[in-house]
């Protein structure tokens, strides 16, 4: 963390920056008020939903890239419902929730069902269906899905009042989604340390062979990790715009699905580690912003103190984890 | 009772005339003791992009050299439309920024929902067609601008082939093509316009691609949409002339540009920003063109014939005045379905919404 | 009709040639057991590089170099993070990416406005007034020409040298390798560089030869489209070719079938390539391979010297 902030500050000073106020503006400005403490947790939460999901598939060898799709196809079919499905009055949110969900899971299945009946990567198959589902929502707000009174610009119309999850508190934008994402941490600990297929998933992880000595059948775990990883994609992929978005616009791959992934590695794959993990990031996104509010610098020296910032804590992660646990560490990647 | 009031009436009446004075002694009509006014620009895209939000930065350049101290500005760019928009534009407004500029139809819903919490600050938004009592729209009418670029392509093209690279099929893009194609037609009825749809604003790959394949179909005059320069340099590499767009492209391709539509700022931030300044802005819908200079022609080449530049400019006063009106009926669309009746013309409000695409243009819709 | 043709062949292989360079710079560096996602990065940071120094010294050939080298030192690196310090390969190829995307936005700041003079084409006297394919195989720019000659360069060393078997006996078991006294680090090393020429080149073919322009969406997803495209190919160097030219197609027949009177939707006809790759993995899948893959074991695990 001091590294990163060492060299940040270096390239600060080369730039001709004030370092002081950049750092300030960056890490402690953002959160220096209520309204930026609630919007940090707003950024954070979509982040944390689909980590969770993500963390499940690494930890048993399962290559998920594919939350995007997944975030996207969640919004896109709740989404729908809130267009064009008929008057379900009270029902309605009841219903996206679940077509969110159901419509992650359903994007992961394809790719489980590739990976088990095919023996397709998930990679590769993951990563072509990111691209698949961003046409999909492209297509529909140029489409069917878009907005009849918005003179012909390529968005939805605004979702009614009863389409949107309510907001917490009066003066954030935070909505259920974020008390669900802390639960969710609660429940993955639970699911990993109590239950019997999260204890076989963290102890036998990538180790198929292992894993199928001791009666766990492969294909059993990757349905289940893929489908578990798309439902919380989806849901963050609905919630964001049930919630904070409100309408269904090209602009909804705002890429949380792929640092939803760095997420989950700087938090060791560990709930409460993504938690902060997602915090972190969180803010070097609003840090990032304010500091082209101060001081004018330009959006990719942003970009690169994010980048620096994560390269040193991986680097420095490993550097404490190699002396603290010893050196014989058979990391499951 | 009756002194009180004489005398607050006389500090009110001495008031105003240390205000009209100051005013007038002082220039541009602010008073001398005001703060600057804080003034924040938000784009999706870089500024440095070349096309879209360079145009815009160009003209806050301008402002800067207008209004000098008395305004500040700050720039923002890369804010995505949707939740950060929202947040940026919350904290600009907490800062006390004045009046905010976002410069892309995304951040439409972000400016009314914020709009709304904060009254006192005005906002601007470009291209967008909700307005509020604190929000205005502004918008440049580039296509008048395209129907005289497209005289010149039909007057300059040999083998009445012209390319179009469009970025996304929504009204804005819609209507320039229309616009170029109409042109086309008005000095060469043979002219086909042939359009690809490339689906993204800024790639300069697919751009490339794109205008290599029009190339190949034989259109000797290529002008585009999209955001990079990529079509004048595929254009210069190729041989064939183009027309650029939004931007001076005459750099990329010095032997065959033959002029650039480009967009001017300038005069509705200026107008705007004073309006701001004199505590006389009002909401409301923007939209400049040729009259004041808000699209023009530029960088025209020696290679165009005078006898195609006078056309032209009489096309050009002709827009002016009204007696030339760019989408006069009659107007099939490229499926053969009448749009516009005989004596019928389209008014801002079809203009804002249009879907169709003028017979003339060949595409697969 | 046949100059159609010589059009579509004359494109793929232009537009082929970038994602078939990073696709081998993949495929060494998977083939030795290192998951590289950090692809965007180190493309976009050629690029940038490229153009910069070509618009500075004036000479193409200095700034395909220069972005060679931009690509080889970003990786370096990576290099050090996943070899060194043993961090997660996934999470340092992400965050690769980000840095290499920011600085290159950085060192190609205000450079959209700059023209340069870009490569050259480079007829091949003879061959390049062939009919038919005269044009469209043999009238290129040289890097085209110069990925041609590395894929058979790689294939030669990859499935047929010493080194490539070395590599690839390391990419599948680097404990046994190490036993057997192959020095697993350092050719890791070698092959996370090579990836990251083979990239950078791929950034300063896109700036300097392609399109030549500077933009920061220069790279356009090739980077990840690359990397699916090394698992469609089974990590074989002439399925990768395949892959890669294929994907160049599909990518420029969605442009031409907008004329031909189809009423589809262009977003929709825009998903063809990405379904045509899975479409083509499934034709490939080997019913007998279905629980074994061919990637490489230790894909994505890293080594020391204690294990």
């Amino acid at each position: 963390m001091t590294l990163a902030i060492a060299a940040g500050s270096a390239i600060l000073a080369a730039l001709d920056l004030p370092v002081g106020t950049s750092l300030h503006a960056l890490f402690i400005a953002p959160v220096s008020d209520s309204y930026g403490l609630s919007e940090l947790a707003l950024k954070s939460t979509p982040l944390l939903l689909c980590a969770i999901g993500l963390s499940v598939c690494y930890r048993a060898g399962i290559w998920n890239i594919g939350a995007e799709g997944q975030f996207v196809m969640g919004a896109l079919a709740g989404g729908a419902i809130a267009l064009v499905a008929p008057p379900l009055g009270v029902m309605t949110l009841p219903a996206m929730v679940t077509t969110g969900v159901i419509a992650g899971m359903g994007w992961a299945a394809i790719a489980a069902w590739l990976r088990t009946r095919y023996g397709a990567s998930e990679i590769l198959t993951t990563i072509m269906l990111n691209y698949i589902a961003v046409s999909l929502l492209t297509w529909a707000v140029h489409g069917p899905l878009r907005d009849p009174g918005g003179y012909s610009f390529p968005e939805s119309a605004l979702f009614e009042s009863h389409a949107l999850l309510p907001a917490l508190t009066e003066s954030s934008r935070l909505t259920v989604s974020t008390p669900f994402a802390l639960l969710a941490v609660g429940a993955l600990w639970w699911f990993l340390a109590r239950t019997l297929p999260g204890y076989q998933i963290a102890v036998l992880g990538a180790d198929s062979k292992a894993a199928s000595f001791a009666g766990f059948s492969t294909t059993r775990l990757t349905w289940l990790v893929l489908l578990g990883s798309g439902a919380f994609a989806g849901f963050a992929g609905l919630s964001e715009v049930a919630g904070p978005v409100g309408q269904l616009t090209p602009h909804i791959a705002f890429g949380y699905g792929y640092t939803a992934i760095i997420v989950a590695f700087i938090g060791r794959l560990h709930p409460l580690g993504m938690l902060l993990a997602s915090l972190l990031l969180a803010l070097t996104y609003l840090g990032g912003e304010n500091l082209q509010i101060n001081t004018g610098i330009s959006k990719s020296v942003t970009l690169v103190f994010q980048g620096l910032l994560l390269f040193f804590l991986l680097g420095c992660d490993v550097l404490i984890r190699y002396r603290v646990a010893g050196s014989n560490q058979p990391v499951a990647a | 009772m009756k002194l009180k009031y004489w005398r607050s009436s006389l500090r009110g009446l001495l008031r105003t005339l240390m205000v009209l004075t100051l005013s007038a002694v002082s220039g541009p009509g602010w008073t001398a003791a005001a703060q600057p006014l804080r003034i924040a620009f938000v784009h999706e895209h870089p500024v440095s992009a070349g096309g879209w939000s360079q145009s815009h930065d160009k003209a806050r350049k301008g402002l800067e050299e207008i209004f000098g101290k008395s305004i500040m500005v700050t720039t923002l760019e890369g804010v995505m439309p949707g939740p950060d928009t929202v947040r940026v534009l919350t904290r600009l407004a907490r800062d006390r920024y004045d009046m905010i500029f976002a410069t892309s139809f995304g951040h439409m819903n972000a400016v009314m929902k914020v709009a709304q919490q904060f009254p006192g600050t005005t906002f601007e938004h470009a291209s967008g067609y909700k307005q509020a009592r604190n929000v205005g729209t502004y918008q440049i009418r580039a296509y008048e601008g395209r129907y005289l670029a497209g005289m010149i392509a039909g007057a300059m093209t040999r083998t009445n082939q012209i390319g179009y690279v469009g970025a996304f099929q929504i009204p804005e893009v819609v209507r320039d093509i229309n616009a170029f194609t109409l042109g086309v037609r008005a000095v060469n009825p043979a002219a086909n316009v042939r359009l690809i749809w490339i689906n993204t604003w800024l790639d300069p790959s697919r751009e490339r691609e794109a205008a290599e394949l029009l190339i190949a179909e034989k259109a000797d005059v290529i002008t585009h949409h999209t955001e990079t320069p990529a079509i004048a340099v595929a254009a210069e590499a190729a041989g064939v002339h183009v027309i650029g767009y939004q931007f001076d492209r005459s750099a990329f391709a010095p032997k065959h540009h033959l002029l650039t539509v480009e967009h001017n700022w300038l005069p509705i931030y200026r107008e705007k920003v004073q309006a701001r300044l004199e505590g006389r802005w009002k909401s409301n819908l923007v939209w400049l063109g040729l009259a004041n200079d808000a699209t023009r022609l530029v960088s025209l080449s020696k290679a165009i014939p005078a006898k195609v530049l006078d056309d032209v400019e009489t096309a050009r006063q002709g827009i002016i005045n009204g007696s030339l009106s760019i989408f006069a009926g009659p107007l099939r669309d490229n499926q053969n379905v009448m749009r516009v009746a005989a004596g019928q013309t389209l008014n801002d409000k079809d203009l804002s919404a249009i879907e169709w695409i003028v017979e003339g243009v060949s595409n697969s819709r | 009709m046949v100059e159609m043709l010589d059009v579509l062949l004359f494109t793929t292989l232009r537009a082929g040639t970038p994602l078939l360079l990073i696709v081998l710079g993949i495929l060494i560096t998977e083939r030795a057991g290192v998951l590289n996602l950090g692809q965007e990065g180190l493309v976009i940071m050629g690029a940038a590089c490229a153009f910069v120094a070509t618009s500075t010294s004036g000479s193409v050939w200095i700034g395909t170099l220069t972005g060679v080298a931009a690509g080889t030192l970003t990786a370096l690196a990576f290099a050090i993070l996943v070899l060194a310090l043993r961090a997660n390969q996934v999470a340092a190829g992400l965050a690769l990416t980000i840095i290499g995307t920011g600085l290159a936005a950085m060192i190609g700041d205000g450079m959209s406005g700059v023209s340069i003079v870009g490569m050259e084409a480079l007829p091949i006297p003879f061959l390049g007034s062939l009919p038919l394919v005269g044009h469209a195989l043999f009238s290129h720019d040289a890097l085209v020409y110069v990925s041609l000659l590395l894929l058979v360069v790689i294939w030669r060393v990859m499935d047929h040298s010493r080194l490539g078997l070395t590599l690839t006996a390391i990419g599948h078991n680097p404990g046994a390798a190490h036993q057997l006294g192959l020095a697993v680090l350092p050719i890791r090393l070698m092959a996370i560089l090579a990836g990251g020429a083979l990239a950078g080149l791929a950034g300063a073919y896109l700036a300097v030869a392609y399109t030549p322009l500077w933009s920061e969406g220069i790279s356009a997803g090739r980077g990840w489209i690359a990397l699916a495209l090394v698992v469609f190919a089974s990590w074989r160097v002439f399925r990768a070719m395949f892959g890669a030219y294929l994907f160049g197609l599909m990518s420029i027949l969605n442009l031409l079938l907008q004329g031909v009177g189809l009423n589809i939707s262009p977003n929709l006809l825009g998903m063809l390539p990405y379904v045509a790759t899975i479409l083509a993995l499934l034709l490939f899948s080997n019913a007998r391979h279905r629980n074994t893959t061919m990637a490489p074991r230790a894909l994505g695990q890293p080594w020391s010297h204690g294990d």
